[in-house]
């Protein structure tokens, strides 16, 4: 009789990722057994989780390791990535709580799926395989797709979650299709194998990584795959929108960095299709944005535009690159979460108070509200003294050692920047600008928000002011 | 029995894509369109089923399957939201729905 062994799972590995997925069951549970159960305590327990697996994955420190027959890696790369997830989930549950009718039918459902979500970014985080990054990629998009719709009330939302849908798996098409063909071509789904197929591609090869960057483009919402983004964001509940904005985009150029230093591990005229989308991105991105008279489509087109920034980390493919791009994110996770906090805190389960002419004369009625959303836009724009700032100057420091297109995209870089002062001060403008007589105030004073909001600026600030204390402790 | 050579799968499942793609852009039906995904989808497959025979690997084959189950979950949300967007209108059609400038 033929023997299978047992596989050897090292549950220390994934224990960050059995904390949350034992929270999300635990969240269904107390709701199926507890009528009492209110929804600000399944999001507690929501965010409980959160802790728990923080403090795994901070555990884990100094201890990289492998399980699965190495096809799930933890490292410095994969913790850092990791931490921001768990920040992201832990602001879209708390912002979650102000919304009254926003989270559906259920609570229970809305707050899993959440979790869920997050442990398909944390799995993304960590593959070292095609079949694990495929598989965590579906586990994030397939509860993002309902979550997007949640706002049963509204036909916005239901539009959204059917946009999202159709342009997610059109781009999980392309991304089997590329991972096939990358298959074809090196005999094996380790990235480690892949490798040894890219020291002299073949024409399946480029085919494939192509196909491949063309799918996780399409996740990123980088042009010219980014047509679907202006419209989910503006869509979805505001909750989902800031998660999406941080969280995915991270968990995905998690997947494209690993997959670009093991497969590549230097710079290759193959990856000249990545720069060339980065360069468009960040072009569509600011150029689209100046029309915008909507923050949550503002901030879309502003994603569209960091993600081609947050490129420029990987030009030259150097050890450096890693660090960059996770500052990088870190800092556009802060300023993200809390920009979409002030929309939530201000709109107070209400969707329709993201218009900028909403926040005219902001300054003059709520301070507080004016001058935190200055921070961030102050960020978002690469002001000196906050996170965006040094951000921006990692990446030129990268960019401008890579070469010609390393240099085309610093140029592009600063032009784009130059464009997003106008987009960013904008807003500023008109939270600043003097009460017009009659105007309605937005409603909203949930102290809920506040939490995310005033990290949002600490983070911003310490790491604008303090950029070394984060540098040297994610340099890899 | 007549071997099929590699190359015939990999032409077949080229055609599929580029047929599931031009489906994806031409129809404006969403369930059609979910459809002419699902043809590029299978069109990984059967590259990651070929593959996985010709080189006596594996690692293809589970692809596949995991690929096939994410598929049957992915349809069932699909479905689920087409058919909570379109439970009061008379007709099926992506053109219809544009509240969000697009």
């Amino acid at each position: 009789m033929t023997q299978i062994a047992a596989p050897q799972i090292d549950f220390g590995v994934i224990a960050p990722l059995v904390a949350l997925v034992a929270t999300g069951l635990l969240i269904l549970l107390v709701d199926l057994v507890s009528r009492r159960a209110t929804r600000r305590m399944l999001y507690s327990i929501g965010i409980a989780g959160c802790i728990v697996s923080f403090v795994r994955v901070v555990m884990q420190f100094g201890h990289p390791a492998t399980t699965f027959g190495g096809a799930f890696a933890t490292d410095r790369f994969s913790w850092a990535f990791d931490a921001i997830i768990l920040v992201a989930l832990a602001a879209s549950l708390l912002l979650s709580l102000v919304r009254d009718a926003e989270d559906g039918a259920s609570p229970a459902a809305y707050s899993s799926l959440l979790v869920f979500c997050a442990v398909g970014g944390m799995i993304m985080a960590a593959a070292t395989n095609l079949i694990v990054i495929f598989l965590g990629i579906e586990q994030l998009s397939l509860a993002l797709y309902i979550l997007a719709g949640t706002g049963l009330g509204r036909p916005a939302s239901q539009e959204a979650a059917l946009k999202y849908v159709l342009l997610g798996s059109l781009a999980s098409g392309f991304l089997i299709y590329g991972s096939a063909l990358l298959y074809g071509a090196s005999g094996s789904v380790a990235l480690t194998d892949i490798a040894h197929a890219a020291a002299s591609p073949s024409m399946l090869f480029i085919t494939g990584f192509t196909l491949f960057i063309v799918g996780v483009g399409f996740k990123l919402a980088l042009a010219p795959f980014h047509v679907w983004t202006p419209d989910v964001y503006e869509g979805s509940p505001i909750a989902i929108t800031a998660f999406m904005a941080v969280a995915v985009k991270a968990a995905t150029f998690s997947v494209l960095a690993r997959f670009v230093y093991v497969v590549f591990g230097h710079d290759v005229p193959a990856l000249a299709p990545l720069w060339a989308i980065a360069i468009l991105s960040m072009i569509v991105g600011n150029v689209g944005a100046i029309a915008q008279t909507n923050l949550k489509r503002l901030l879309a087109y502003s994603s569209i535009a960091q993600a081609g920034y947050v490129v420029l980390a990987l030009a030259g493919v150097t050890g450096s690159g890693l660090s960059t791009m996770v500052f990088y994110l870190a800092a556009y996770a802060f300023m993200n979460l809390g920009a979409f906090a002030v929309i939530a805190l201000v709109g107070d389960g209400s969707e329709s108070v993201a218009d900028i002419d909403s926040y005219r004369g902001m300054f003059w009625r709520r301070p507080w509200v004016a001058a935190c959303m200055t921070v961030f836009m102050f960020s978002l724009a690469g002001i000196p003294a906050t996170a965006g700032f040094i951000g921006k100057v990692l990446l030129l420091g990268q960019a401008i050692a890579a070469g010609p297109w390393g240099i085309a995209m610093a140029v592009v870089l600063v032009l784009g920047t130059l464009v997003s002062f106008y987009v960013y001060f904008k807003v500023v403008w008109a939270m600043f600008s003097p009460l017009e007589d009659g105007a309605s105030a937005p409603a909203g004073n949930a102290l809920v928000p506040w939490i995310a909001v005033a990290a949002g600026v600490a983070g911003v600030i310490l790491m604008g002011v303090l950029p070394q204390l984060f540098y040297s402790f994610f340099a890899t | 029995m007549p071997l099929i050579p590699l190359d015939d799968y990999l032409v077949l499942s080229a055609a599929m894509f580029v047929i599931g793609l031009i489906g994806f852009l031409v129809r404006r039906n969403p369930l059609t369109m979910l459809m002419a995904v699902e043809l590029m989808w299978n069109a990984g497959n059967l590259v990651l089923a070929a593959f996985a025979r010709n080189f006596s690997d594996m690692s293809g084959q589970v692809f596949v399957f995991v690929v096939i189950t994410v598929a049957a979950a992915e349809a069932a949300i699909a479905l689920a939201i087409v058919v909570m967007v379109f439970r009061r209108r008379p007709d099926v059609d992506v053109d219809d729905i544009s509240v969000l400038r697009g």
